[in-house]
């Protein structure tokens, strides 16, 4: 009888904030094969969203903390398709902005988690300094730094003040030279490329196959990007995908950094498009028929499927998060690299465990 | 108070789990390592293993599935520890409190010495329940600790 | 050696468990600043052991704890032949006997993340204790000898000649040295045995309380020695010119550490192995076969 040598990884681990396990069979240090245990972060929110369909609104920001937003955005627009609102252009931009902010923040923090997880700390220190410029932002604009509740069925919930896009742009402006930093760091730095190069390959046939989304398809050329569907604001916004070529885990690095010089002027762009008008429409009755959302979360195609049966509690919510999809192509990246590679190979998946499990 | 007892109040070394919560009570909780909030000033250290630590940040609901490894982790912990709970999760189930995997704030499966609501902890909060677990643990030492309605 | 030496020689070995805890709290708040941050107090290393001492006692099983003791042990002697100006081989084989003692204790727990990391730990003690022999090697043939009362006396500064100034003759053996310590240290970009992130504390991931608290005492020791080997490099007939260039000398490679450390991340354990046999290894070579052939008249 062989005598297999098994690794555990999780569910309590330094380098991840959520709780997974993987059983990892090791021959000196090169993983064999590796087997994914999920379910520990499953609550029940499905079941908990076949409720009054204004309060799930709140229900179903908690899905996730870090992208918290698009998950409020999502769940209006398929409320507003089935009730067929239609949502005042100020609303869509606003909703842009935040949505595109919390991409930022969302971003720069597993640029930072990819830097602790290869013991490279003053990366991940620079990069959470610099992404309290976004935070400080956003709980000005909406109240709160993690959880903004701006959303409700119809629009949004606070409007954006003259001094407020001043302080928007103020920030947008601090922010742009210390980006320039952490590109170059990521784009230049000898350690980082030597760990990152030829790691975690993922070739572009295999993404198409495992139905890999977000920034790690589009890293292996896979050309998908919800917004280029031009949901909300984004058909008035000049918006390409940013296609990156090998695949490998410093390449996920890499298009995640040109993410965010894109979306500061994807920002800058919603600003000066802003007109003055209403921020919210009155939805009017109950929601009765069926209809399906998507947006492209910071980790890829978020979708939503929704049925109302003319009550006030909706009789069926269906969320489909963008981990979900990511989840399987752990395995296949992790056989046959070293042990001390496996880190920054889930981190640079991006996995969001409690928006996968729900 | 003798010198170890002093020491452990200047060198409180943190763990930090997640028992299933939505992940941003533990983003908040890492920001706090991070250089505006800077914990390590106070000589936290954030460890991840338990036989190391004598702080337990525990954010989440706790999840039916975790309610095991939560007293692993609880019993791996030398004493004299000390457990707070983040976030309004954690004190009671916040918003998940009534549905079916959820077992409901952490003081159904280990003793909480401290409580910090919020959703999500800002960072400021963390730094002064820190604190107040620390002070906790000194009027323990002294002896001269009340619980509420003493 | 009369008694006032050897004194001052016990007063040494008892201040280096001090002075690495110095160092180790000196390191932090300077990481602390480059991170922009303001980092814990100078003394937080000692207020760290202190609260370790205090907690309950949980252990994994005797012979754990017995190979911590024997980890400290044999550094302490190796710090004690170096004090007593002893050989300069015995001194390299006992720190080496104290890293198996480590590594044999991390074997002799169940962790899988403590037996990844004493794997990786007789890796890294593979790919840089043969190093630190071959530079004593080079050592002797400079001066004549593995004792390091005659190395002293035979490199000493007023004699200008270059050959005489270790620094200057022997740079391979110094970067050897460099290596060494940062490696034993556990800094960036060596930090392979207890990486943090990967297998939490590696070597030590059992240890807990009074017993984590002695490993700590140990990696002070270490790292005095590791220091004290660097003081060698310089030395001198007039005694406060030995002491101030010796204290300048650890300084600049305390600086050089730290300075590394942050501007890097954590490398693989076969890079390390690579580096030590594609770089260190024919650099060292090349050296040995410079001094010979100096040695032998070739080169005037």
């Amino acid at each position: 009888m062989k005598v297999v040598n098994i690794i555990p990884f999780g569910p309590q681990h330094p380098v991840l904030p959520e709780p997974i396990h993987l059983d990892m069979q090791t021959e000196g240090e090169i993983v064999t094969d590796v087997k994914v245990v999920v379910g520990y972060v499953h609550r029940g929110i499905e079941k908990g969203l076949e409720n009054d369909y204004e309060k799930n609104m709140f229900l179903a920001e908690k899905i996730c903390g870090i992208c918290s937003g698009v998950h409020t955005s999502t769940y209006s627009m398929v409320i507003e398709s089935i009730m067929g609102v239609e949502v005042p252009q100020r609303a869509e931009l606003i909703r842009a902005i935040i949505l595109e902010l919390e991409r930022l923040h969302s971003h720069l923090l597993i640029i930072g988690l990819v830097g602790d997880a290869i013991g490279y700390e003053n990366f991940f220190m620079q990069t959470w300094r610099d992404r309290e410029i976004v935070m400080n932002l956003l709980g000005t604009l909406t109240g709160n730094r993690v959880h903004y509740g701006i959303n409700k069925v119809g629009g949004v919930r606070r409007d954006l003040t003259d001094e407020r896009i001043a302080l928007i742009k103020k920030a947008m402006a601090e922010l742009r030279p210390k980006i320039d930093d952490i590109a170059d760091i990521v784009y230049h730095d000898y350690t980082l490329k030597k760990r990152g190069r030829g790691v975690g390959v993922l070739k572009k046939s295999d993404a198409i196959a495992l139905g890999i989304v977000g920034p790690n398809a589009r890293a292996s050329g896979v050309n998908y990007d919800i917004r280029s569907t031009g949901y909300g604001a984004y058909k008035d916004l000049h918006f390409k995908p940013i296609l990156g070529e090998a695949g490998d885990c410093h390449e996920r690095t890499s298009v995640r950094v040109k993410e965010l010089y894109q979306s500061m002027d994807l920002i800058e762009e919603a600003l000066s498009l802003l007109k003055p008008g209403e921020i919210a429409a009155r939805p009017k009755g109950f929601p009765k028929g069926e209809a399906v959302a998507r947006h492209e979360a910071p980790r890829g195609e978020l979708f939503y499927y929704a049925r109302g049966v003319g009550k006030k509690e909706m009789y069926r919510v269906k969320v489909r998060t963008p981990t979900y999809a990511n989840i399987p192509g752990i395995p296949p990246l992790v056989k046959g690299m070293q042990i001390a590679d496996v880190p920054y190979i889930v981190v640079s998946l991006d996995p969001c465990i409690s928006c996968t499990e729900r | 108070m003798n010198g170890t007892e002093k020491s452990r109040l200047k060198s409180p070394w943190i763990t930090h789990i997640n028992t299933g919560g939505c992940n941003g009570c533990d983003i908040e909780i890492l920001a706090c390592l991070t250089p505006k909030y800077d914990i390590e000033r106070f000589g936290i250290l954030n460890k991840g293993n338990p036989k190391h630590t004598d702080v337990l940040l525990v954010t989440g609901p706790v999840t039916k599935k975790y309610i095991h490894v939560l007293k692993n982790l609880y019993d791996q912990t030398p004493g004299p520890k000390v457990v707070i709970a983040v976030g309004t999760c954690a004190c009671s189930g916040g918003v998940f409190k009534d549905l079916y995997n959820v077992e409901g704030g952490v003081d159904q499966v280990i003793p909480v010495d401290v409580y910090i609501p919020g959703c999500a902890v800002k960072p400021e909060a963390i730094i002064d329940g820190v604190v107040l677990a620390l002070e906790k643990l000194k009027k323990l030492q002294e002896g001269t600790w009340k619980e509420v309605g003493e | 050696m009369n008694t006032i030496d050897i004194a001052i020689r016990i007063l040494l070995f008892v201040l280096a468990p001090a002075f690495g805890c110095l160092f180790f709290g000196i390191d932090r708040k300077l990481t602390a600043r480059m991170q922009n941050r303001v980092g814990p107090p100078l003394l937080q290393p000692w207020y760290d052991f202190k609260k370790l001492m205090g907690k309950t006692e949980e252990i994994v099983n005797h012979i754990h704890l017995v190979f911590a003791f024997a980890y400290v042990a044999f550094i302490m002697l190796a710090l004690g032949i170096f004090l007593m100006d002893g050989d300069l081989i015995v001194i390299c084989f006992s720190l080496g006997a104290s890293q198996v003692f480590l590594a044999l204790g991390a074997f002799s727990v169940r962790s899988p993340y403590s037996h990844v990391g004493a794997h990786r730990h007789l890796l890294q003690m593979v790919a840089v204790e043969p190093l630190l022999i071959l530079a004593a090697v080079t050592i002797k043939l400079q001066t004549g000898s593995f004792v390091l009362s005659d190395i002293y006396a035979r490199s000493t500064y007023p004699f200008f000649g270059i050959n005489t100034i270790l620094l200057l003759s022997l740079p391979v053996a110094f970067f050897i040295v460099i290596l060494a310590t940062i490696v034993d240290t556990q800094k960036s970009p060596f930090d392979i045995s207890t990486a943090h992130s990967e297998i939490v504390s590696g070597t030590f991931v059992e240890y807990s309380g009074p017993y984590l608290a002695i490993t700590k005492l140990g990696h002070w020791f270490e790292l005095s020695l590791l220091f004290a080997f660097v003081s060698i490099f310089f030395s001198s007939d007039v005694l406060w010119i030995s002491i101030a260039g010796k204290l300048t000398l650890d300084f600049a490679v305390f600086l050089l550490i730290l300075v590394i450390d942050n501007s890097t991340a954590r490398l693989t354990i076969d890079r390390l192995v690579k580096f030590s046999v594609r770089i260190g290894l024919p650099l060292i070579i090349i050296n040995i076969v410079l001094i010979v052939i100096s040695s032998m008249g070739v080169i005037a």
